[in-house]
């Protein structure tokens, strides 16, 4: 399948859902003289529809074989899911673990695994950046980063 | 006389010592952005909005300024030296710049675009200062119809102007101003696509999904290539004053350049790039020797760099006056003005006179600090260019993901941010541009309220949009500019069936 027939199908679901759950999370459409709440979302998702129906139709006389070749390498695709694998781990550890564990961590993983450096280099480039922006976001643009379990230590 | 005492005000706000450092840090920041390559004015604003929120406004508002005009600045710089445009608006630059650094004249290359972007800020700032009072007075009288045709002729050029896909970009539009319309209705006040979660109760926050789909996604697409070190042509920079000749070629250049971009700087879309090739594109054809543009020719470098620049000051003319942003960083100014219950609009130049002077001075402080900041630090710039991206982009995603943090100190606009830098990866590897979506996510409720309102008063009449003289003019726009899309896709369409059919 193209790029563009799988985007257009991706927008054809979701003008879908933009509709369907208007209509459904009970928001008012209202008529043209007392516009509701649900009346622009309705608009909009009538729209969407007709564009991606649009681009479903432009996509159908293309080849796939000319666009497949931008694809990019499985090495360049490992990095991309990585980071975002990071970053979610990010977003659910931050609470629980801290800031200063999770950004160690952080920059550990993308320096180490994804941009591939030096063990040695990778360590003490983590720990310098952590370091650093604790002090620059703490201590003097008096942030509050969440302390985790290093505050429950009492080491925060 | 009325508008000397307001210089004076803005003046003197500008001149504390607390505005004055934020703004030189501004232009700093934003002269480094615009010298690293793939990391552009609408990241860096993006990275450091969050840290406007503490400030007072018009500090904040200078300072993100600073980074916008300070990027122009900046994306010369590597053009000339290595080849390699910091910045979209900056390519055009690279080919007679890097030529005249391969001639051993890096210097007055250099030079010529610090003196041109200079000239042209200043005289950019000139025009903005005067222009947009009266058409601020002259905002007041619209009513909701002509916002609402105003910002669908915004947003149809930003679509039409793109540079990739136009019906993606229509696409992209749409999809922001339904994303817009998550969160409260600003007239029932009732709460809709939020199903239960806190961080949709005020709408999807538009710092997150803009860090998300520009600094993130920029980020993460770069890691995806190659993450080799790129060579670095090596020269020595001799004199950074161009020489009387070098001058008097390019003075008209410059000149043409400035007004050429000022109002191309109007339009929405990518206004500094489009200006820099239109700007390249008549000196072309107005000079005596064309064949010689490519070759390392002061004109060529003149011209470009004065429109980007003065395109920065034309951007600002819808935003000041109509409180309409049509670019993704002047929309980051105006969110950062409207965090602290300031709303941009017709009413921006009387009810906050500070806010207004204040942030013009600035623009004539800050561009003199680029052009003095610009010249004795080029040697520091080109070592920046040297920053290996491995080290870079760990960096960014740090201060990305900090930033959005810090905004309300909640893990759900984390996640937001999270979401989007996906949304914004995906979206590019299928050549839809982020620009248009997030233009449509702050329009979205501006728009929605104006087309309600008309509605509301008209008692459902779709005549009200064909009363006065604005409206009318602005839709009928916007409706040739969908037409000739349109008509342009089926002429495309016919030909590919004609094709299939006689397969």
């Amino acid at each position: 399948m193209s790029g563009d027939k799988r985007s257009a199908i991706a927008g054809l679901i979701m003008a879908f859902l933009i509709i369907y759950l208007g209509s459904r999370e009970g928001v008012p459409v209202g008529t043209l003289s007392k516009p509701g709440t649900g009346f622009f979302p309705l608009i909009l998702g009538a729209t969407l529809g007709i564009l991606c129906l649009m681009l479903l139709l432009s996509s159908l006389g293309k080849s796939t074989r000319r666009e497949e070749k931008k694809g990019t390498s499985s090495l360049g695709k490992r990095r991309v899911a990585l980071t975002f694998g990071v970053l979610l781990a990010y977003g659910l550890l931050l609470e629980p673990l801290g800031f200063l564990l999770c950004t160690f961590f952080l920059m550990f993983v993308v320096l180490k695994l994804v941009a591939g450096q030096r063990w040695s280099y990778s360590l003490l480039t983590s720990l310098l950046t952590t370091v650093a922006s604790y002090v620059v976001f703490q201590k003097l643009l008096q942030t509050q980063l969440p302390p985790g379990i290093l505050g429950l230590l009492g080491l925060y | 006389m009325d508008t000397l005492s307001n210089i004076g005000l803005g003046l003197e706000l500008v001149l504390r010592p607390g505005n004055l450092i934020l703004c030189f840090l501004g232009c700093l920041f934003g002269t480094l952005v615009g010298v690293l390559p793939g990391f552009g004015p609408g990241a860096g604003v993006a990275l450091l909005l969050p840290l406007t929120f503490k400030l007072p406004p018009l500090t904040g508002i200078i300072m993100l300024a600073g980074i916008f005009y300070g990027s122009m600045y900046g994306g010369s710089t590597t053009s000339i030296l290595v080849n390699i445009p910091g910045e979209a608006s900056s390519v055009i630059t690279c080919l007679d710049g890097y030529q005249m650094a391969r001639q051993g004249r890096a210097g007055p290359a250099l030079g010529i675009s610090a003196f041109g972007s200079f000239i042209a800020g200043t005289v950019g700032t000139i025009i903005l200062m005067f222009l947009a009072p009266p058409l601020g007075e002259l905002a007041i009288r619209l009513g909701p119809p002509d916002f609402f045709a105003i910002m669908v002729l915004g947003l149809s050029l930003i679509a039409y102007l793109s540079r990739f896909s136009v019906l993606k970009s229509f696409i992209m539009a749409v999809a922001g101003l339904f994303a817009g319309t998550i969160g409260i209705d600003q007239i029932s006040g009732e709460y809709r696509f939020t199903y239960g979660s806190f961080a949709l109760y005020d709408g999807l926050g538009f710092v997150p999904v803009a860090i998300g789909m520009f600094g993130m996604a920029e980020v993460i697409e770069n890691l995806e290539g190659s993450l080799a070190q790129r060579d670095i042509f090596k020269t020595r920079i001799r004199g950074l004053f161009p020489t009387l000749k070098d001058w008097k070629d390019s003075s008209l250049p410059i000149i043409r350049g400035t007004l050429i971009g000022f109002f191309c700087g109007i339009l929405p879309g990518p206004s500094a790039t489009i200006a820099s090739f239109a700007s390249y594109a008549v000196e072309k054809k107005l000079s005596r020797h064309p064949q010689l543009f490519g070759t390392g020719i002061i004109e060529g470098v003149a011209g470009p760099e004065s429109a980007n620049n003065a395109a920065t000051s034309g951007a600002f003319i819808p935003m000041l006056s109509l409180g309409i942003p049509i670019s993704v960083v002047t929309a980051m100014l105006l969110a950062a003005l409207m965090i602290h219950g300031i709303t941009p609009g017709p009413f921006l130049i009387s009810e906050h006179p500070d806010i207004f002077w204040g942030f013009i001075m600035s623009m004539y402080i800050g561009n003199i600090m680029l052009m003095v900041l610009n010249l004795p630090l080029i040697g520091l710039w080109v070592q920046v260019v040297k920053i290996p991206y491995t080290l870079l982009a760990p960096l960014i995603i740090l201060f990305c993901l900090i930033g959005v943090y810090v905004l309300n100190n909640s893990i759900g606009e984390i996640f937001i941010m999270i979401f989007f830098s996906f949304f914004g990866y995906v979206t590019r590897k299928h050549g839809f541009e982020g620009a248009p979506f997030l233009m449509g996510l702050i329009l979205g409720p501006m728009m929605e309220k104006a087309l309600r309102q008309s509605l509301l008063y008209s008692r459902g009449s779709f005549s009200i949009f064909l009363e006065g003289p604005i409206c009318p003019i602005f839709l009928l726009m916007a409706f040739l500019i969908l037409g000739s899309s349109i008509l342009a896709w089926l002429k495309k369409r016919k030909r590919a069936i004609a094709a299939i059919l006689s397969e």
